[in-house]
């Protein structure tokens, strides 16, 4: 079973196949809960919709067709569809606690050190629309493909390419003024 | 070949990311040349790598300690809830999926079609049994229906 595919132990875990699902998780476990935390920035929150995601895989497995869907693409749309739930639920909570942006960014890059402008890169992650946010980490972090990191958004490859180029644009905006106090700090 | 403007050279690198050779290869050589040239350019690369630089140092993957729990726990609650599922589920699941060809296209929509049928055999047996059809009646309307001889049958010659 070691080297089944991932369609393979679908098929399985469909006929309720408890082994086939435990090899699936430890396939795929890791790699999800690096993206819902790189999305979430928060480990508890990760692991609950982590748990929550394979949970819904085993649950709603018979929802799987093959062909159709890649199981990982399958796997990462639910874990993205719960992480957005999750944050539109609780929005207001994680804004307040993201640090605030001053306007006066030339003055304020002046004092920061490397891990304060890393501070800052993160809450302007946090803070991207959510589908470019999905978008860059996909893409940049997970290592997906933009034909699978489209897929996973349910949007087509060019418009995937869009929502990359903005986040990247609007990061870069942020980097600007805070490289010169890096590598000083460095 | 054609050439590449400074605008083109950055929207390519904000859609493709400051590592040339992930850029598709029309646009590769058009940009090699142009980062020969101009140092607006290369400003633009450079910076593009440092957000790079700074996106992974900025956010790691998840601690790997917490793991082997998650998984544990995972696998607990699917343990927990895997009888609860109806038997009408797990015959769906099997009846939709599987990895053999034949028997998602032939076999198991053939199972799927049976069962009309088989409930409708079902059903008229039951129905016949409820009813306690008269022996004798049936014969009559069969004779009723097939003899020529109906209007001397009724007339009792």
């Amino acid at each position: 079973m070691t080297d089944a595919s991932d369609e393979t132990l679908m098929a399985r875990v469909q006929e309720r196949d408890q082994q086939a699902f435990a090899r699936l998780l430890d396939r795929h476990a890791q790699s999800l809960r690096n993206f819902l935390y790189r999305f979430s920035q928060n480990t508890a929150d990760a692991d609950e919709l982590c748990q929550e995601t394979f949970l819904r895989v085993w649950q709603h497995a018979a929802r799987w067709e093959p062909g159709r869907v890649q199981f990982n693409t399958w796997l990462f749309r639910i874990g993205h569809n719960l992480a957005i739930d999750r944050l539109r639920k609780h929005r207001e909570t994680i804004s307040d606690q993201l640090p605030e942006q001053s306007d006066e960014s030339a003055e304020l890059s002046q004092a920061l050190s490397r891990e304060q402008a890393r501070d800052t890169l993160r809450a302007e992650i946090a803070k991207l629309p959510e589908r470019q946010r999905t978008a860059l980490l996909l893409c940049h972090f997970q290592g997906m493909s933009y034909q699978q990191a489209a897929d996973i958004l349910e949007v087509s490859v060019e418009a995937l390419e869009s929502l990359i180029a903005r986040a990247r644009r609007r990061l870069k905006q942020t980097l600007k003024p805070l490289v010169k106090d890096i590598d000083i700090a460095s | 070949m054609s050439t590449m403007t400074q605008d083109q050279f950055d929207a390519a690198l904000d859609i493709y990311g400051p590592d040339l050779r992930l850029w598709p290869s029309a646009l590769q050589q058009p940009a090699q040349q142009l980062l020969q040239s101009s140092a607006s350019a290369q400003a633009a690369l450079s910076l593009a790598k440092r957000l790079d630089e700074e996106l992974d140092a900025s956010l790691p993957p998840a601690p790997a300690r917490g793991l082997p729990l998650l998984k544990e726990q995972i696998m607990a609650r699917v343990l927990a809830s895997g009888p609860q599922t109806s038997l009408i589920l797990r015959f769906w699941a099997w009846l939709l999926a599987g990895p053999r060809l034949m028997q998602v296209l032939l076999l198991r929509p053939a199972v799927l079609a049976m069962i009309p049928l088989i409930g409708g055999f079902l059903l008229g047996m039951s129905v016949a049994d409820v009813g306690g059809a008269d022996d004798d009646l049936v014969a009559e309307m069969v004779y009723m229906a097939f003899t020529d001889r109906f209007e001397g049958y009724v007339n009792g010659q």
